[in-house]
């Protein structure tokens, strides 16, 4: 008989621990609920906090980042000395590899017609390292920007990147404004 | 026995997994450094052979205000400086002689005899020396943003950035004449501006000089506005000037030579009329301040020079550098 | 003459106000937008668009969430209802296949634990509705059916249990002392996420670099180790790693229904003995312990005075190394590291997240008052992560003090992982009665 009954006192034990769980569990998806986003908010990094330090090339959970350097063509200045394309000290003020920047090749130009030249970034090709955005930053009108390409990113929990940032400048972000892109919005406003 | 030493063996490589875990998560990252990124060393890029600076810094004025873009030297050694609101001037000395406040953000400064001309974003405000708002120019494009203002005594030159001409106007506000247009019959090339930076200044055979920033050359106009020359090549070594678009402002001595300023490496050198390089005046290690500025920012705002040899610098930390010539 | 005056005054004033207007007019349009001289290309060259991405639109993580329930459910019927391992595997394989490879192995509860956790503790970190089921949903099933999430969803576990080829019976000393790790692992987790510093379940999920096919070495290492050892210490992450695996292990003990070994009344036959890869299935005990029960109430006495001196006294110890916890934080790494350049006031080219500090504009002192806020969390965070270590340390004395009188073979409802396998050992069909006894079943049970 003792043991039917300390059975039956564990039975009672669980179900209010069970109940106590589910509501432990209830309380808190409602309580969360109240203040979460639909859909996931994605990473972005701010283009004004940069300092192209070259972090976002090494620490990316990918072995090649999804962080790359997005030209906003809008504030090109279609230069044929472009500091972002060229070695700021050429052998010779040609295009030959040597006289690059860019350590994988992923700037490429045409020309457009006297004097302007049209630049463009082959994604695949980039590791987002920053160097044409430091320069072209340093010298030009900073139209190479480094942002987080969102269809590369995986969208990690806590973003690598973000963790060694040494500016900070990370931040989950709406993804109804998926990037922080100066002289961009000012675009998109006009039309 | 094998299952004993099968055990111990994944064991061990378990703990070993929980090592290299802790050892990740409580290790300091490894330090990046402003050498071991950026490839194209804009460090060693920015540095100047001290052997070469022939101006020594004979006072710093300390504005007291952020946010200055202009400076220039009226014909009696005053210093004028523009910027957030404000105009403030200053004597040799050091001394504030005076301040007013105008109705808008400034961009450029110049005077006139009894003027003084600021750069009201798109249009040009005159002003008495007083600080008395006199007039207030149309714009000659909406969009446009005044860089530089040149007064001589007929005229009143202001370069539009966007536009990417130099606008002469008289003196009471009338559009003159637009010059810069690139035209094949009398060569002139045409401002290529590819970032907010085109200065102008008058030249000693009551010329007109502009910054040509997209050609790395400075081009001479006549006061009519017809192109004659220019000097300026594309290089990082000390004989021209380097970066997609410079030199970003400059200023001609009483001696005809040019003062030239490149954004980016932040270097002032001193060119013969020639375009030949003389010397530096100053470079990144000559400007420091406690003030917050971005990495990335030019350090030089503007400069100017007086009619009695020095160069004025308006630097990024709100101060006025004066130089003076070394003695040889 | 008076009124042409005035009126003349008040045309100047119209004039003023209107200038003014113009003015303010004007230097809003030249300084609001940062604008640049387009170059003006004669060949009608038309400026390209900017090249970004477009985002996957919210609907799909609910497409995942949806099929993440009917899998979860599914499995549930297979484990309680089918009783096949044969189906749990395929499931498992499935979910191995999308949620791992395809969907990169980020529909992820394990690390929802610390999205959870950093909302409750930072009201301004707004958490993903998705997050939120992903966190309660495997509870929930676990609360009522065990832990079939287990099973056959969880990518992680799906991996490894492909690996168990050869599995090895451990040690029970060797089972509860790695049995600690999860715990602490978990503690660890809420408390840099409780401080917003750190993701650490989601930074060293072993697996998720082969499902990503990239990850750095160490974790490439690290997941290899799990796997190679895996193939002796079956599902060793799940066991002695997984911090979500504590949660549904405590809930799962008082789960509704459970996996049985035997479908109706178990014959005692003993075949399922060793078909326990994850040592989970619980053993008759004899009468004979019965006799010890005076000397382990003792020791349960004993365990329960040293379960608070042990909370107390690792509440304690982590305390004094909270500043050694809190240099995970960025913030508080840097603060240090500028307190340090300030004192020592040398020449060294200071690391580029100072100079970087430097130019914000940003004071030494705020920063410090705010490392030291983080500092004050952790220190009281230290003294409840220790606290927590110390009861779970208690406990698990406590535990091997407890002896439940089990008269059959039975799951461990907190440690079995309702992957199955040991039903298609077991020879009892569904509804057959007990022929013979086996053991002596103590009074009182013979009707439960």
């Amino acid at each position: 008989m003792d043991n039917t009954r300390k059975f039956k006192r564990r039975e009672f034990i669980n179900t209010s621990l069970r109940l106590g769980i589910g509501a432990g569990l209830g309380a808190i998806a409602i309580g969360l609920t109240t203040r979460s986003v639909e859909g996931k908010t994605l990473w972005q990094l701010d283009t004004s906090k940069c300092v192209q330090c070259g972090n976002c090339a090494i620490s990316c959970v990918k072995q090649v980042s999804a962080v790359k350097c997005i030209h906003v063509t809008d504030m090109c200045g279609y230069c044929d000395l472009c500091s972002g394309y060229l070695r700021s000290n050429p052998k010779d003020l040609n295009t030959a590899a040597e006289n690059r920047l860019c350590p994988t090749g992923a700037i490429s130009r045409h020309f457009i017609e006297e004097p302007y030249f049209e630049y463009k970034i082959t994604e695949e090709l980039c590791n987002g390292c920053g160097k044409c955005v430091k320069n072209c930053g340093a010298f030009g009108n900073g139209s190479l920007q480094l942002q987080i390409q969102q269809d590369q990113c995986l969208n990690c929990n806590q973003c690598a990147i973000a963790r060694t940032c040494p500016s900070q400048a990370f931040s989950r972000v709406d993804r109804d404004s998926p990037y922080i892109l100066k002289g961009f919005e000012s675009k998109k406003s006009k039309g | 026995m094998r299952q004993k030493i099968t055990i111990v063996f994944s064991v061990l490589l378990l703990l070993l997994a929980v090592f290299l875990i802790a050892r990740d998560l409580f290790q300091k990252p490894a330090a990046l450094t402003n050498a071991s990124c950026c490839g194209d060393d804009l460090v060693s890029m920015k540095q100047i052979d001290v052997a070469l600076l022939g101006y020594t810094r004979t006072r710093t004025i300390e504005t007291g205000v952020k946010g200055l873009t202009g400076i220039t030297v009226d014909e009696n050694n005053r210093i004028f400086v523009c910027g957030n609101r404000q105009v403030l001037i200053f004597d040799q000395s050091g001394k504030k002689s005076g301040e007013f406040a105008v109705d808008s953000v400034t961009s450029c400064i110049a005077t006139g005899s009894n003027e003084i001309y600021l750069g009201f974003g798109s249009g040009i405000a005159c002003y008495t020396s007083a600080g008395e708002k006199k007039a207030l120019w149309k714009p000659f494009n909406k969009e446009g943003l005044i860089t530089s203002i040149a007064v001589n005594k007929d005229y009143i030159y202001a370069a539009d950035a966007v536009s990417k001409l130099i606008l002469k106007y008289s003196s009471d506000g009338r559009l003159a004449q637009e010059i810069g247009k690139k035209d094949t019959l009398t060569g002139a090339p045409g401002f290529i501006i590819p970032s907010l930076y085109f200065d102008i200044s008058f030249g000693d055979f009551n010329d007109l000089w502009a910054v040509n920033p997209g050609r790395l050359r400075l081009e001479n106009y006549t006061i009519a506005g017809h192109y004659e020359a220019g000097w300026g090549i594309a290089t990082s070594e000390n004989s021209g000037f380097t970066g997609c678009c410079n030199p970003a402002h400059f200023a001609i001595l009483p001696d005809g030579n040019f003062v030239t300023y490149e954004k980016g490496v932040d270097k002032i050198k001193v060119f013969d009329p020639t375009g030949r390089f003389l010397c530096f005046i100053a470079g990144a290690g000559s400007f420091k301040g406690n003030t917050d500025l971005q990495l990335n920012g030019n350090l030089v705002k503007d400069l100017a020079a007086g009619s009695d040899g020095f160069v004025y610098v308006l630097d990024a930390y709100s101060q006025i550098n004066i130089f003076r010539k070394k003695d040889r | 003459m008076f009124f042409k005056h005035r009126r003349i005054a008040m045309k100047n004033r119209l004039q003023i106000i209107i200038l003014a207007l113009v003015i303010s007019l004007l230097t809003f349009n030249a300084f609001s937008i940062q604008r640049f001289p387009k170059p003006e290309f004669d060949s009608g060259y038309k400026t390209p668009a900017v090249q970004v991405s477009k985002i996957q639109p919210a609907v799909f993580e609910f497409l995942d969430l949806g099929l993440f329930i009917l899998i979860m459910s599914l499995v549930t019927w297979m484990v309680l209802k089918k009783r096949s391992r044969k189906g749990v595997f395929w499931i498992s394989v499935f979910s191995l296949l999308y949620f791992g490879f395809y969907r990169n192995g980020c529909i992820c509860p394990v690390g929802s634990v610390q999205n959870i956790t950093m909302a409750i503790f930072n009201p301004g970190y707004t958490i993903p509705l998705t997050a939120i089921a992903f966190f309660i949903i495997p509870l929930g099933f676990t609360l009522f059916f065990g832990r079939t999430f287990c099973a056959g969803v969880c990518p992680l576990g799906a991996i490894q249990d492909l690996f168990a080829f050869r599995p090895i019976s451990l040690k029970p000393w060797i089972r509860y002392l790695f049995g600690l790790i999860p715990f602490i692992y978990l503690g660890l987790a809420i408390l840099y996420s409780a401080t917003a510093t750190d993701f650490i379940i989601c930074r060293y999920d072993p697996f998720v670099g082969f499902f990503r096919h990239n990850a750095s070495s160490m974790m490439f290492a690290i997941g290899g180790i799990l796997l190679v050892t895996g193939i002796f210490i079956a599902r060793p992450y799940c066991r002695f790693f997984c911090p979500y695996g504590v949660l549904l292990n405590l809930v799962s003990r008082v789960s509704r229904r459970h996996l049985s070994i035997a479908p109706s009344a178990c014959i005692n036959c003993r075949l399922c003995e060793n078909s326990c890869p994850y040592d989970a299935i619980d053993k008759p005990t004899g009468l004979e312990v019965k006799n010890d029960n005076r000397e382990l109430v003792k020791r349960l006495i004993v365990y329960w005075f040293i379960t608070p001196a042990l909370v107390v006294l690792l509440g304690w110890t982590a305390s004094k190394y909270h500043d050694s916890l809190a240099l995970v934080n960025f913030k508080v790494r840097l603060a240090k590291e500028i307190m340090l350049l300030e004192k020592t006031e040398s020449n060294v080219t200071p690391p580029i997240e100072v100079t970087t500090f430097r130019s914000s504009g940003v004071s030494n002192e705020a920063l410090y008052s705010e490392a030291a806020a983080i500092l004050e969390k952790f220190r009281i965070g230290s003294w409840i992560l220790g606290g927590f270590i110390g009861l779970v340390f208690g406990m698990t004395l406590a535990r091997l003090t407890i002896y439940r009188y089990k008269n059959d073979y039975t799951a461990n409802k907190g440690l079995c992982l309702s992957c199955a396998r040991c039903v298609e050992y077991c020879p009892v069909k569904e509804g057959d009665t007990v022929e013979t006894e086996v053991v002596p079943v103590p009074v009182g049970l013979e009707n439960p």
